[in-house]
């Protein structure tokens, strides 16, 4: 009886989720196409076990007991389709059925308990409440029922076979009803299949994958308006989320209280994809957003019904959520998606941001100066300016931080350095336009990709070996960005470079006077978009600092809040993310900030009481051996003439 | 910035600047009034027996005085005319007398004219303009010069320019006895031409401090029968509204106060904006505290300000705040740090402790108000 | 949006970045297109010059449907007017940023076209048969005035508009050239005095010519010419908040 019990429902619930995946797979197919070939499902255990695990594993409590969870029910529902499914009824396999479930029982346990109070005081705020509370309940029945229905005794008192057949019942809804109907196990077959047709195959083969993908502006593709916008696996891999909130804590936009969540982003882009209101989402909503405002359908424009432009406009492209997100979910992508097309159709990006992208396609530079000022600080220092017939080895490009004063210090410590290693430079000079990456992240992909053209026909005319920048956005961008548009150069950031010139012997540094407590501040797009934590602090190491790590730092830094446009933007919040980062500081003590950006230098100058923040290129500058009289002049505050 | 001691000191020494050593008297002195009574003795009269042409000076008074900008236009017409040419100034609105009178004296002019039912303030272009058609009927100048402001003259001389063709340049912001040049593309260029039959020029193109002075005989203005009834069919003036310091925008605001993590005391800085009928800023620290609404946020991330004066109180001058002031032309600093880089912008710097100042500065400005008529 | 003015044009200009002499749109011209398209969707948007410059790309993106452009710039009012006989209601600018910007073109037309003309105004309502519109004048003040039509409104750079550069509408948006054979390509009079231009440099002031004695010119140092930088650091808060008082009343930034 017990067994036919357990065969029909295994087969009933076996429908059920078929359906239910079928209809799941409609909301994901309103998407747009992508390339995906079904061959792509064999790369699911590798990606599975080695990417994802990877992430997971981050946090120990949690990866072992998703193991246990995860795999438990993964065998004992494997079993179960033999020993049921195909009616064997083998006591055998019963017995490997309870052990699963008994793997999957205490898995689901420890889940439980971390939802309650009683190992912590208080469960972290990122996860969600809502169904995701109920789903250790749902495990427990699952597990619990099954177990019992499958103990190879004989004698199970009536009333408990009722109870466990009941528990049996309510787990297997979960499982199967919970899927098609978009309840928290839709993770387990979403994420899968995620791993399987991730829009960025490059994440899994070890290549870092941090560039944005160019609109065909001439097909009139003008970004994310409604979720059918989205292509079909970024849809998918919405639905994958498992409201973790790892990302919520790791944003730099939500810690300072603005009006973004990741998690709460990516589940609002569920909820369009799947029809409905925000009313269920039961995590922490956007600072000053009340949840339940707000719904969406595939069809329907994104902003402001489901998501308010704020929200977007808050983000910093850091990547933190993209660095932690354990189902390898692209944020950045989706905010900036959505960005373009408010952007490029209704011309609509908040506060200061029209008025630099009006000044980025009227000059070039981003403060509507003179192009040919970008080098006035390096007029006393006798430096080459490159032009078609002066072929150099190494082609400084200074980005926009050159406009700046302060910058000014850091670029000039940074050419003493070239000149002492002897290195063959030049500098861009009149003929360097800005890269466009702040146009790009604020959504501007025509004033990208017009500045992007004009400098690769540029460094088409010009003659060098490598670029060489002192700025992470400058990088990224030519060497991440500008492959699309078919410039393909050599390019590499001032701490990489020097390393390489240290490690080597071309540079020659003393012990560093400083004897200050010193951190170093990992730049976003150094360190996640470019993978380079590594040089600067081999750096600040030759010169005997000792660097002093801050509790987020490296690959887990936390952002400055310079990047992605949103100085400009300024969405307010209760608090500027760079006081956070200071606070970061300070609170281990740091009496000097080693950065290596000029948008951190700014934002983190920017805050009041703070350590002195110095550029790794001025306390490299400071140790240098002279050995020549031939460099002078670090110390003069600026040559710029006023205009 | 270098300190400035003020050679002519020993012109007004003080038994208090006499204690000091000479080199750490750091006080310097603008007034202009002294300058400008020294100066009185040395000016001569322009006199005129017999004026063979006229210069024609039109320009609007506002709220009974002539302003700088047309008081450089009547200098401008006096400067330019020779011996046989009287320079006659043609002043729309009402005049408080005796110390206009003395200003325009003060100008060159040599004959004023008064309409006074031309305010600025009423909007009756199609009158003005019959007005001055008929004025200029009867005064043939050979030239007309007037300011090109927004008070109503520069639309003014535009309209007459049109409506008789006469030859012009506007805007104009170099003049001499040969010609004239304004800026063109956006300020890249300089247009050069000679001098047309009206001249509309900007503000400070002309030194209005003169050697000499005009008479300023007041003559009867001719009564002009006005066509009323063109007027009010086509515009209906329906008023004047709002010109409180505080609900200016700051963005249009010519007097700003604007307040730094250096003050305090908010209550002062609003004393002050009060006394000296400004609008109110701030830098973006006093901002994020909540201390002052974002809207009054000076700067790279909040508001660029055209003030012709900007008092910045106890702001550093991080290069984010500078960003929002490039555009103002006279930049007070009040800071307790000599070293802050808004000492190198600043036109005048007054290093002191911002409460203690603004303070003083309220009580000198009542004081002045009791004394002013 | 209103039905009542039956029809309403735009003049756009080219204009140059000052500092890059790139091509782009007027800003003061785009307040006016804005202007424009608030009170209706369909304008008649003018522009003398050449159909490729850049320039008319911006005022794609910045919403005009449809440029007509008349293919010459010379006797340029008597072109316009000749576009402009059956309009209610004319918006331009204040002042072009390329050529002649002198602000005398929208009065010149207004003179030929008979119309009334409003300037510096910052806001439009429209009603049957006129508009009301806030005037801006100088220190924060504004005036109402109600202006029959057809009329030619000059709109100032403070105008209560926002501008919203749409890359997408620069899809959307048509040029079109006008047939040259329309229009006159003669000199104006009103190009009698020949300008010519150099590259910018600073102005100078004109100034009455005098012998100064040695003590003048010793205070003309201090005083005006010598302006900026000047700091005070010693002195009691009184003698302070004089220097204050001083300075502005130096350059008339006050009245009492
Ligand atoms: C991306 C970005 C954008 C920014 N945008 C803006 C912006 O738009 N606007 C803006 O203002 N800032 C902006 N900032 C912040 C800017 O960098 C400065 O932090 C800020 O302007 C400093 O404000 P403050 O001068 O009032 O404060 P502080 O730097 O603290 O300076 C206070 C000044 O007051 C003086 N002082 C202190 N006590 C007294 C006293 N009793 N009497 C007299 N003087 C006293 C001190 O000497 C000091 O000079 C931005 C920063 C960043 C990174
Ligand atoms: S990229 Fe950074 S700021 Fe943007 S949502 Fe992710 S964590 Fe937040
Ligand atoms: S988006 Fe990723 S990190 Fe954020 S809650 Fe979902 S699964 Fe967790």
């Amino acid at each position: 009886m017990l067994n036919y019990f357990i065969t029909a429902l295994f087969w009933l619930a076996t429908f059920i989720l078929l359906v239910g995946l079928w209809r799941r797979a409609q909301l994901w197919r309103n998407g747009q196409a992508a390339e995906w070939k079904l061959t792509q499902l064999f790369t699911i255990p590798k990606r599975y076990f080695v990417d994802l695990h990877h992430v997971v594993a981050r946090e120990p409590y949690i990866a072992r007991t998703h193991v246990a969870t995860a795999g438990g029910a993964v065998a004992a529902i494997a079993l179960v389709a033999i020993n049921y499914g195909l009616m064997l009824y083998s006591t055998m396999l019963n017995w490997a059925i309870v052990i699963a479930t008994c793997i999957m029982f205490i898995g689901a346990f420890f889940v439980w308990l971390r939802r309650t109070s009683l190992i912590t005081n208080q469960p972290p705020s990122r996860l969600s409440k809502g169904n995701w509370s109920r789903l250790p309940y749902s495990l427990l029945a699952f597990s619990l029922g099954l177990l019992l229905l499958t103990l190879p005794i004989t004698t199970l008192s009536n009333s408990i076979a009722v109870i466990a057949a009941l528990l049996l019942l309510a787990g297997s809804a979960e499982l199967a009803l919970g899927i098609g109907m978009g309840g928290p196990m839709k993770h387990a077959i979403a994420g899968l299949l995620h791993l399987a047709f991730h829009p960025r195959q490059e994440r899994f083969n070890d290549q870092l994958s941090t560039a944005l993908k160019p609109l065909n502006l001439q097909e009139k593709e003008f970004g994310i308006n409604k979720p059918s916008d989205f292509n079909w696996n970024q849809l998918l891999g919405f639905d994958a989320c498992v409201q973790c909130g790892k990302c919520e804590a790791a944003c730099p936009a939500f810690a300072a209280g603005q009006p973004l969540n990741p998690k709460k982003l990516i589940q609002d882009l569920v909820v369009g994809l799947s029809s409905g209101t925000d009313a269920s989402f039961a995590g922490s909503p956007y600072a000053g957003i009340p949840v339940g405002t707000h719904a969406g359908s595939p069809n329907q424009a994104i902003v402001p019904a489901l998501i308010e432009a704020q929200t977007l406009w808050a983000c910093t492209t850091c990547r933190a959520c993209v660095q932690e997100c354990p189902m390898l979910i692209e944020h950045v992508d989706a905010i900036v998606g959505m960005r373009r097309n408010l952007t490029l159709t209704q011309g609509s990006a908040p506060n200061k941001a029209p008025q630099l992208l009006e000044n980025l396609r009227q000059t070039a530079n981003q403060n509507g100066e003179d192009n040919l000022a970008r080098y006035y600080w390096a007029i006393d220092l006798d430096v080459k300016t490159i032009s078609p017939i002066t072929p150099v080895d190494v082609l400084l490009v200074a980005g926009e931080g050159a406009f700046d004063m302060r910058y000014q210090r850091t670029l000039r410590a940074l050419v003493k350095l070239l000149k002492a290693a002897k290195v063959d430079f030049a500098v861009m000079g009149a003929l360097e336009n800005d890269t466009g990456d702040t146009a790009r992240r604020l959504g501007d992909e025509a004033t990208f990709q017009m500045l992007a053209k004009r400098n690769i026909a540029n460094f088409n005319t010009l003659k060098f070996k490598r670029i060489l920048t002192a700025d992470p956005h400058v990088l990224h961008c030519l060497k991440n960005e500008y492959p699309a548009f078919g410039g393909h150069y050599e390019v590499l950031h001032h701490s990489t470079f020097l390393a390489q010139l240290v490690a080597n012997g071309a540079l020659k540094l003393s012990k560093s006077t400083e004897t200050r407590k010193l951190t170093y501040h990992d730049p976003c797009y150094l360190a996640r978009y470019n993978n380079e934590t590594k040089s600067p602090r081999a750096l600040l190491k030759s010169i005997g600092l000792r660097v002093n790590e801050m509790e987020r730092s490296g690959l887990r830094g936390r952002c400055c809040g310079g990047g992605g446009g949103a100085p400009l933007t300024d969405i307010a919040g209760k608090q500027r993310i760079p006081d956070i980062r200071i606070a970061d500081a300070r609170s281990i003590g740091a009496e000097v900030v080693a950065v290596a950006c000029p948008q951190c230098t700014a934002m983190l100058e920017g805050v009041i009481e703070r350590p002195e923040v110095l550029d790794i290129a001025e306390l490299l500058a400071a140790s240098l051996v002279v050995a020549s009289s031939a460099v002078t002049g670090l110390v003069i505050e600026s040559t710029v003439v006023a205009a | 910035m270098t300190t400035r001691i003020n050679p002519h000191r020993q012109a007004q020494v003080s038994a208090d600047d006499l204690k000091r050593e000479p080199a750490t008297i750091k006080r310097i002195v603008l007034s202009k009034a002294q300058i400008a009574v020294e100066a009185h003795p040395a000016k001569w009269l322009r006199t005129l027996s017999k004026p063979k042409a006229r210069l024609l000076v039109i320009a609007h008074s506002d709220r009974g005085a002539v302003d700088d900008h047309a008081l450089q236009a009547i200098a401008a017409a006096a400067i330019l005319a020779d011996a046989e040419t009287a320079v006659v100034a043609l002043i729309l609105g009402e005049l408080n007398d005796n110390l206009i009178n003395e200003s325009l004296k003060q100008a060159g002019a040599d004959e004023v004219l008064v309409l006074p039912s031309l305010d600025f303030q009423v909007f009756q272009p199609d009158i003005e303009l019959s007005a001055i058609l008929s004025m200029i009927e009867s005064l043939k100048p050979s030239r007309i010069f007037m300011p090109d402001n927004l008070i109503g003259d520069g639309s003014l001389g535009r309209r007459l320019i049109a409506n008789k063709q006469l030859t012009a340049a506007t805007h104009v912001i170099e003049i001499d006895a040969n010609h004239v040049a304004s800026a063109q593309t956006g300020g890249s260029l300089l247009a050069i031409s000679e001098l047309p039959e009206v001249i509309l020029l900007s503000p400070n193109t002309v030194e209005s401090e003169l050697p000499f002075t005009g008479k300023a005989t007041r003559i009867e203005a001719p009564k002009i029968i006005i066509e009323n009834s063109q007027n009010t069919v086509t515009y209906q003036d329906l008023g004047m509204q709002g010109s409180k310091a505080e609900n200016i925008a700051l963005e249009d605001a010519d007097f700003i106060v604007s307040a730094g993590n250096g003050v305090q005391n908010l209550d002062t800085l609003a004393n002050l904006a009060n006394a000296l009928s400004a609008s109110i800023g701030a830098s973006r620290v006093v901002t994020d505290g909540g201390r002052l609404p974002r809207s009054k946020q000076v700067g790279a991330t909040g508001k660029t300000v055209t003030a012709s004066t900007y008092m910045a109180i106890g702001i550093s001058g991080a290069v984010q705040h500078l960003q929002g002031i490039k555009d103002c032309r006279h930049v007070i600093a009040i800071n307790k740090d000599a070293s802050a880089p808004i000492i190198k912008r600043a036109d005048l710097s007054i290093i002191g402790d911002a409460e203690e100042v603004m303070q003083a500065l309220i009580a000198e400005i009542t004081k002045a108000k009791v004394g002013a008529p | 949006m209103t039905d009542s003015l039956k029809r309403i044009a735009v003049l756009v200009s080219a204009g140059k970045h000052p500092v890059s002499g790139q091509p782009r749109h007027c800003r003061n011209d785009s307040l006016a297109l804005q202007m424009g398209l608030n009170l209706a969707n369909d304008i008649l948007v003018l522009h003398a010059g050449e159909s490729e410059n850049p320039a008319l790309q911006d005022y794609l993106a910045l919403g005009a449907p449809q440029i007509n452009v008349i293919p010459t710039t010379d006797n340029i009012v008597n072109n316009l007017a000749t576009q402009l006989t059956n309009t209610d209601l004319i918006l331009s600018g204040t002042r072009a940023e390329n050529g002649d910007d002198s602000g005398l073109l929208p009065y010149l037309l207004a003179t030929k076209l008979n119309l009334a003309l409003v300037a510096d105004v910052v806001e439009i309502k429209a009603y049957e048969n006129k508009i009301e519109i806030l005037q801006f004048l100088p220190k924060g003040r504004r005036r109402r005035v109600t202006v029959c039509l057809p009329a030619l409104v000059v709109v100032h750079p403070s105008a209560a508009v926002t501008l919203n550069f749409i890359h997408a509408r620069q899809n959307l948006g048509s040029i079109s050239t006008l047939s040259a054979s329309n229009f006159d390509a003669k000199h104006s009079q009103s190009d009698l005095k020949q300008w010519h231009t150099c590259p910018a440099r600073k102005p100078i002031k004109l100034a009455a010519s005098r012998t100064l004695t040695g003590h003048e010119r010793l205070m003309a140092a201090i005083s005006s010419k010598a302006k900026g930088g000047a700091v005070v650091n010693e002195g009691n808060n009184v003698e302070k908040a004089q220097v204050i008082l001083d300075y502005l009343r130096e350059h008339q930034l006050i009245d009492f």
